[in-house]
C-alpha cells in the first residue's frame, strides 16, 4: 500500500484544466431575498500549474445566477395596490490559490486546496421585463473578497498513450466573503458550506 | 452557463425562481422639499432623498426606520419619526436584528429634523414623543408646533406618555420647546405676528407665549387659558377656530354645539356667540373683517362682524358644508349630495350660484377659477345627458366672478374617464390651469380653465398621486414596486421621470444599529 501512495504522490503536479459546478451555501439574510432556496449553484472552470510536484498553482472562475419576483402590497391609501417586480443577480466569482496532494495510487488522489476569492456581482431590477426600454430598470455592481478552503478526492483515467489524462473530483469545504455591496439594493455575504464535482484533463 | 449567454444576448432577460411576498417597497405618501423629494421605504426601513436630476440617496438616520414623515411649510425640510431596534443582548455575534432572541429585542423612538439630505445636529430632535403626527407653522416659516392630532390610530406608549404636550421646533438650529396643555390639543394657530400661539384643547383654549422680549409673559408659558366650560364633568372639544385679520379675536367651534366662542385675545375675555344650527365649516374673509359660517343642515349662510359680533343671516337654495375665500369673496359649497357653488359677498349678504353636475369630491381655488373633481351621482335619476354625467365621474370649472347683480358665468361640466385621483393648480402668463390625474390613465390632464381644452402629459406609469413642489414643480407618484416619480413642469409640459429608487437596501439584512453607543 505504501509503495501505491508514493506512486500516486509522483503523479500529483500535472497541469489542469476543469469545468465544475459548485454549490454555495450561506444563511445571510440579504441573499435570502436574492436567491429562492439561499445558496448560489454556479458553473466553473479551474486551471492548474504545478509549481512544485506535490504544490499546484490553481486559478478559476465560477458563475451563478438566480432570479427572484417581488410582490410588495401597499396599504397606505384608501384601497391598497399591489406591485410587482423581478430581481436578477449574477455572481462571478474568481479564484486563486494553491493545491496540494498526494496520490492513493495511480488514479487516485486525495487534495487540499486554498484559494482567495474576489466576488464582483450584479444585481438587476425590472418592473416590467416585457418592456426592455422601461425606466423601472435599475443595475447595481459590486466587489468582496473572501476564502475558499476545500478537501477533495480526484480520479483519473488515462487516455490513451497521449499523457492526457481524464479526471473526475469532488470537493468539499466552506468558502467566506465579507459583506459585499452591490450598490444600493443589496448586501450579501457568501458565508457556508460548499461542493464541487468536476472533470478535466490532467497533463 | 445558459444566463451568461443571456446576459450577452439581452442583459435584461432576467432569470426565473422563487417568489416573494414583501412589506411594500416605498410609501407614494412622499414629501416635496426644497431640495429633494422624500421618500419612505417601508420593506428596506430607510429613508431616501429623490432629486430631479435622476440620482437618489439614503439619508443618514444611525440605522433608524422611517416611521412618518411630516412635511414642512416652506419646504425646508421634514420631520421624520422614526423607530430603531434595540437588543439587549450584548454578544458580538449578535449583529443583525434576526440575530436577536426575541424576548431580548425591543423597539425606541424618535422625531428627527431633516434638511438638505442629513438631520439637523446629525441627531434627532430633544425630547420630542414620537406619537406627533401633525404640524403647524409660523407664518414667517421658521417655528414649527408639532403635536398629536388623534385619529384613532395606533400609538406606541414606550414608558409614559404626554399626549399633551406640543413641541415648538425652530427650524432653523432644531431646538426644542415643549409646553403640555391642556388635555388632547386639537388645534394650533399662530398669531398674525407670530409671537403667540393659541392651542386648543379639550374643554380649554391656552394662549402660548413665544416672544422672549414679552414683558407680559414668560416666553413658552402660557399666558392665558380660556376654559370652554366651568364643568370638569363636561368634555368640551373644540371643531374648528379662526384668527380675524388683525389677530385680536379667535373664533372657536365646537363640535357638535350650536355655540361659537369669541376669545379676546388683547382683553383676554371670553364671549359666546349663539347660533341657530351647528356650524359644518367657518371661514375668514379678510377683505371684508367678518367671519362667515354654513351648514350642512341648513341652507343658510351666517356672517358675523368683527367689531361687535353682530349677527347677520341669508338664506340660499341649499346647505352647504364647506366655505373658502376667493378673490371676490367666499365660495361656499357641498361635498355631500347637494350641487350649488355659491359665490357669496359677506358685506352685502348678495350671492349668486352656478350648478356641479355632480357632488363636488375635491374643490380647489385659483385667482380666476374655483376647479372641482365631482364623483357620480347615486342618488339622482336623471335622463339623457344629465344620467350620462349622473353615471360618470366629473369634472368642474367655475368661473370666479363679484356678485354684482348679473348672472354668473356659467360653469363648465367636463366628463372623466376615471376616477380623479390628483388634482393641483398652476398658473403662467398664458393663464390658469389644473393638472388632473385619473385612476389608471397614464396621462397627465393638463387643462386650460379658460376655455376647457386640455393638453394630455405623457407618464411612465398610471399615477396615483400628485403634489406641489417649492420649486414650482409637480410631483406625480406612478404606480411601481421599484418606485416612480415625475417631475413636471407646467410652464413647458417637461416631465422628469426618476425610478428605481425603492431598490435601495431592497436585499440587505436589518442590522442592530448604534451597538457601540450602547457598550
Amino acid at each position: 500500500m505504501l509503495s501505491l501512495i508514493l506512486i500516486g504522490a509522483a503523479l500529483a503536479g500535472d497541469r489542469e484544466l476543469d469545468v465544475h459546478l459548485s454549490v454555495q451555501g450561506s444563511d445571510d439574510p440579504g441573499w435570502n431575498y436574492l436567491s429562492e432556496d439561499g445558496h448560489l449553484t454556479s458553473i466553473g472552470l479551474r486551471g492548474g500549474y504545478p509549481l512544485h510536484k506535490h504544490l499546484v498553482l490553481v486559478g478559476g472562475w465560477e458563475h451563478g445566477a438566480a432570479g427572484m419576483e417581488f410582490n410588495s402590497y401597499d396599504d397606505s391609501g384608501d384601497d391598497g395596490s399591489e406591485t410587482s417586480f423581478q430581481t436578477g443577480s449574477y455572481i462571478n466569482q474568481f479564484q486563486l490559490g494553491l493545491k496540494s496532494g498526494f496520490g492513493v495510487n495511480n488514479w487516485a488522489k486525495f487534495y487540499g486546496t486554498v484559494q482567495g476569492d474576489m466576488l464582483y456581482g450584479i444585481v438587476r431590477v425590472d418592473d416590467d421585463p416585457d418592456d426592455d426600454e422601461n425606466p423601472g430598470q435599475v443595475e447595481a455592481t459590486g466587489v468582496g473578497f473572501g476564502v475558499l478552503a476545500a478537501a477533495g478526492f480526484e480520479t483519473a483515467v488515462p487516455l490513451g498513450k497521449s499523457g492526457l489524462s481524464l479526471a473526475f473530483y469532488g470537493e468539499l469545504g466552506y468558502t467566506w466573503l465579507a459583506p459585499t455591496h452591490i450598490g444600493e439594493v443589496a448586501t450579501i455575504q457568501i458565508d457556508g458550506v460548499s461542493g464541487r464535482v468536476g472533470t478535466g484533463l490532467r497533463f | 452557463m445558459l444566463s451568461i449567454f443571456l446576459i450577452g444576448c439581452d442583459p435584461w432577460n432576467l432569470p426565473g425562481g422563487g417568489n416573494q411576498f414583501i412589506e411594500s417597497t416605498w410609501d407614494p405618501a412622499v414629501v416635496a422639499a426644497s431640495d429633494g423629494v422624500y421618500v419612505r421605504l417601508p420593506h428596506a426601513g430607510r429613508l431616501v432623498r429623490v432629486k430631479p436630476d435622476g440620482t437618489w440617496s439614503q439619508v443618514d438616520l444611525d440605522g433608524a426606520t422611517p416611521e412618518k414623515l411630516i412635511p414642512t411649510d416652506s419646504g425646508n425640510g421634514l420631520f421624520v419619526v422614526a423607530s430603531w431596534p434595540v437588543c439587549d443582548d450584548d454578544d458580538p455575534l449578535v449583529v443583525n436584528v434576526d440575530d436577536c432572541p426575541g424576548e431580548k429585542l425591543g423597539t425606541e423612538y424618535e422625531v428627527a429634523l431633516v434638511q438638505d439630505g442629513k438631520r439637523v445636529g446629525n441627531a434627532a430632535l430633544d425630547g420630542v414623543a414620537p406619537q406627533v403626527n401633525a404640524a403647524v407653522y409660523s407664518h414667517d416659516g421658521e417655528m414649527a408646533a408639532l403635536y398629536l392630532d388623534y385619529n384613532g390610530e395606533e400609538i406606541v406608549v414606550d414608558g409614559l406618555v404626554n399626549l399633551n404636550e406640543v413641541a415648538f421646533v425652530n427650524l432653523g438650529s432644531g431646538s426644542v420647546n415643549r409646553v403640555a396643555v391642556g388635555f388632547a390639543p386639537e388645534t394650533i394657530l399662530f398669531t398674525g405676528d407670530d409671537k403667540r400661539a393659541v392651542i386648543l384643547s379639550r374643554s380649554q383654549v391656552a394662549v402660548v407665549n413665544l416672544d422672549s422680549a414679552s414683558e407680559d409673559c414668560e416666553a413658552w408659558d402660557v399666558c392665558v387659558t380660556y376654559p370652554l366650560t366651568l364643568d370638569a364633568d363636561q368634555a368640551v372639544v373644540p371643531n374648528n377656530v379662526v384668527l380675524v385679520a388683525d389677530g385680536s379675536y379667535a373664533l372657536v367651534s365646537i363640535t357638535s354645539k350650536k355655540d361659537v366662542y369669541v376669545l379676546d385675545l388683547v382683553n383676554e375675555s371670553i364671549d359666546l356667540l349663539e347660533l341657530d344650527n351647528v356650524p359644518s365649516a367657518m371661514a375668514v374673509d379678510e377683505a371684508n373683517d367678518r367671519t362667515v359660517f354654513v351648514y350642512d343642515s341648513a341652507a343658510r349662510i351666517d356672517v358675523v362682524e368683527h367689531e361687535f359680533f353682530e349677527l347677520s343671516s341669508f338664506s340660499t337654495d341649499e346647505p352647504a358644508t364647506s366655505v373658502v375665500a376667493t378673490s371676490v369673496g367666499m365660495l361656499a359649497y357641498n361635498d355631500q349630495n347637494y350641487h350649488d357653488v355659491v359665490t357669496f359677498d359677506a358685506a352685502t349678504g348678495d350671492w349668486h350660484e352656478q350648478r356641479a353636475e355632480n357632488p363636488v369630491m375635491e374643490l380647489l381655488v385659483a385667482e380666476h377659477y374655483a376647479v372641482a373633481t365631482m364623483r357620480p351621482d347615486n342618488y339622482t335619476s336623471g335622463s339623457g345627458t344629465s344620467a350620462f354625467y349622473d353615471e360618470n365621474y366629473g369634472f368642474g370649472i367655475f368661473p370666479v366672478s363679484p356678485v354684482t347683480g348679473d348672472d354668473p358665468i356659467d360653469a363648465i361640466s367636463l366628463v372623466l374617464e376615471s376616477e380623479p385621483v390628483g388634482l393641483a393648480l398652476s398658473a403662467d402668463d398664458e393663464g390658469e390651469y389644473a393638472l388632473l390625474l385619473l385612476d389608471g390613465v397614464d396621462t397627465l390632464l393638463k387643462v386650460n380653465l379658460g376655455n376647457a381644452s386640455a393638453d394630455e402629459i405623457s407618464l411612465e406609469a398610471p399615477p396615483i398621486g400628485i403634489q406641489n413642489s417649492p420649486d414650482g414643480r409637480f410631483i406625480v407618484t406612478g404606480d411601481t414596486g421599484v418606485g416612480m416619480l415625475s417631475f413636471v413642469d407646467p410652464v413647458d409640459n417637461g416631465v422628469v421621470t426618476v425610478a428605481g429608487f425603492a431598490t435601495s437596501g431592497l436585499a440587505a439584512p436589518a442590522v442592530l444599529p448604534r451597538r457601540e453607543e450602547k457598550e
